[in-house]
């Protein structure tokens, strides 16, 4: 196992040196010239001069080639400094320390809803199959993940917050703050995971075992949670693998909406601004953060499912 | 001898999109403890329907009328809660498919265990079922110890899947035994090793069995009796060897002659769909000795020899030297 996870570090690596560099490039041939960015940004359009433009330049070594710029990035990475913003002036890493804690809180809180809502559901669903209840949860499912997430939302913000003006608005104070956006952010994962364990368990408790199960004399609770539920979890571990991911990296637009100081909404701002270490900061750590869930996911698996390790899953 | 099981004009159908489709027609049969009664038949014509409507396991859209007695009491009458008492202790079954009927997730050891421990077993309890397990597992040639208890099927090879199953079947010492293929998924080698196994049980654990097979050469070594099914009737009951040695009715005739050791001559025609059924004699289509009688009425049940039973018009009006020459001419 440890053999195995050491390859994959590996791995993880590579795709994040692979993501940097395409990140680095990509961010270097959209137009717009990097130093007029950050004045734009700090001090606002007035301030733009050539003089001003030729000292930022010079401060922030933008004047080496771009390839010089992208090995010298690469060797200070490689050592653990990600480099300061041009926008804050401040350590990268620093700014991450105060971001990330707020994203993941909310990812989390998001997570815990959707597993909450969508496990009992997705077996109620299927114990229920073709009943009024299956009907309404694959209907109700069908329709929230059919909304994009932005006027899911609005829409809450509208009821809530506007009318009915129990919740904030946006921003992060207290407990309350964040009721919004996670169950903005949860609602597309509730209803994936929801589908995905009700049709896992309905492929389940057609099979053979359960049947067999049945005729042991076994009680039904023993059958669905002993035998029916274990089997169908692998598919959904999938899904929620996939699902964190996107929380860690894909709260970008519930983060900017409800003004939420996460590494999404720093993502956005500092692609506005051109400042190119904060953009590699936050893409490495959701990056990072992908990879990491995928490898959890990888190993659980293997915890659960005794053929995977046999079947080569090492491999 | 005692009756153990007694079906009785058993008839089962499943809703279908508003349609009614009739699988088994007045089927009826016994077994006396400590027997073991085959039930052969091609695929398809209700063999195992039988065995899931005894152990109450037939699908929700099934319509179950008729009466399957189990020491006396009608278990068609019981609810699920009720039925439950029975199923896996008194009654219990040996599935077919091995690769697909063990939980691939949990440990054989467990799921032999399981069928044995009450839902809030002590830790005392859980030591003496292990031991229990082990022990069957051994006796049924099994290897015996921690290892292999803590197997996962996917490590097993059929043939030890097969025996698992058994080990479920038989660890409560039930009374009556619903075996479902058992050499279906084994091997040639691994076949005779199976139906040894049945032969012990049989012998050493006093348990009767439905022995549902279309492997008549397994069915004439372990059972008792054997019961021909075609298509959702039971066309021909009887001890073994005069089932088998002196066939009567014309699909038995037929499956008998199929067998490779008898010439692999293969019967005309296939069995018909359920959803169209002939008028009369449902084999009449395929019958060699087919006449008017046969594709209008349905044929009754003739007594040929002692406890040998046909459901075929030839017999209907031919008194006992009459079917006595006819089984010597044919």
């Amino acid at each position: 196992m440890i053999k195995y996870i050491i390859k994959r570090m590996i791995i993880v690596f590579f795709v994040l040196w692979m993501v940097a560099t395409l990140t680095f490039f990509t961010v270097h041939v959209t137009p717009g010239d990097t130093a007029n960015a950050i004045i734009v940004s700090v001090y606002g359009e007035d301030a733009v001069s050539p003089e001003t433009l030729e000292n930022v330049r010079t401060k922030f070594d933008l004047k080496r080639p771009v390839f010089v710029q992208y090995t010298d990035w690469l060797k200070n990475v490689v050592t653990g400094e990600l480099g300061t913003s041009y926008k804050y002036n401040k350590p990268v890493i620093d700014i991450l320390k105060i971001r990330l804690p707020n994203t993941l809180i909310l990812g989390f809180s998001a997570f815990l809803i959707s597993i909450v809502i969508s496990i009992p559901f997705g077996i109620i669903s299927a114990l229920n199959h073709n009943r009024p209840i299956d009907h309404f949860s694959r209907f109700s499912t069908l329709l929230l993940s059919s909304f994009p997430s932005f006027w899911i939302a609005l829409l809450l913000i509208i009821i809530f917050s506007i009318q009915l003006k129990v919740l904030p608005v946006s921003g992060m104070a207290g407990f309350s703050s964040i009721i919004l956006p996670a169950v903005t952010l949860s609602i597309g994962m509730t209803a994936a995971t929801t589908r995905m364990l009700r049709s896992s368990m309905l492929d389940v408790l057609g099979q053979d075992y359960i049947t067999v199960a049945r005729a042991k004399g076994l009680e039904d609770n023993q059958v669905i949670f002993g035998h029916a539920l274990r089997n169908a979890i692998p598919p959904i571990i999938t899904v929620i693998g996939l699902q964190i991911g996107h929380i860690i990296g894909g709260a970008v637009i519930i983060e900017n909406i409800f003004a939420w100081p996460g590494i999404g909404g720093l993502l956005i701002d500092s692609i506005n601004t051109k400042d190119l270490p904060m953009i590699e900061g936050c893409v490495l750590i959701i990056a990072f953060g992908y990879a990491i869930v995928n490898l959890i996911v990888d190993i659980t698996y293997s915890c659960i499912d005794p053929r995977i390790k046999y079947s080569g899953g090492d491999n | 001898m005692r009756g153990l099981l007694e079906i009785k004009n058993l008839n089962v159908s499943f809703a279908v999109d508003d349609n009614h489709v009739h699988i088994l027609n007045n089927v009826s049969m016994d077994i006396n403890e400590n027997e073991v009664l085959a039930v052969i038949g091609e695929t398809g014509c209700g063999k195992s329907v039988t065995g899931s409507a005894i152990l109450h396991l037939l699908p929700d859209n099934a319509i179950v009328t008729g009466n399957i007695f189990f020491k006396g009491q009608d278990i068609t009458k019981m609810n699920d809660h009720e039925f439950r008492q029975l199923r896996g202790q008194e009654i219990s079954s040996v599935p077919q498919s091995p690769s697909t009927s063990l939980n691939p997730l949990m440990h054989v050891g467990n799921q032999v265990a399981e069928c044995v421990l009450e839902k809030n077993s002590s830790e005392a309890d859980k030591k003496k079922t292990a031991l229990k397990v082990h022990e069957i597992f051994s006796r049924l040639g099994l290897p015996r110890g921690e290892d292999f208890y803590e197997n996962y099927p996917c490590e097993l090879s059929g043939g030890m899947c097969q025996r698992v199953l058994i080990a479920m079947g038989v660890i409560t010492h039930p009374e009556l035994l619903i075996v479902d293929e058992p050499t279906k998924a084994v091997d040639w080698a691994l076949r005779k090793d199976v139906m040894d196994v049945f032969c012990e049980l049989k012998n050493d654990m006093k348990c009767a069995m439905l022995f549902i097979t279309h492997d008549i050469a397994a069915a004439k070594y372990v059972a008792d009796r054997v019961a021909v099914m075609y298509c959702g009737e039971v066309v021909e009951i009887g001890p073994t060897d005069s089932v088998i040695n002196q066939p009567r009715h014309p699909y038995t005739k037929g499956l008998i002659a199929s067998m490779p050791s008898k010439g692999f001559n293969v019967m005309n025609g296939f069995m018909p769909s359920f959803q169209d059924l002939p008028k009369g004699c449902r084999f009449s289509d395929r019958c060699e000795c087919s006449s008017d009688i046969c594709v209008n009425e349905e044929p009754e049940s003739v007594e040929i020899s002692a406890g040998h039973f046909t459901k075929c018009s030839i017999y209907k009006n031919m008194n006992v030297s009459e079917i006595f020459s006819h089984a010597i001419t044919s």
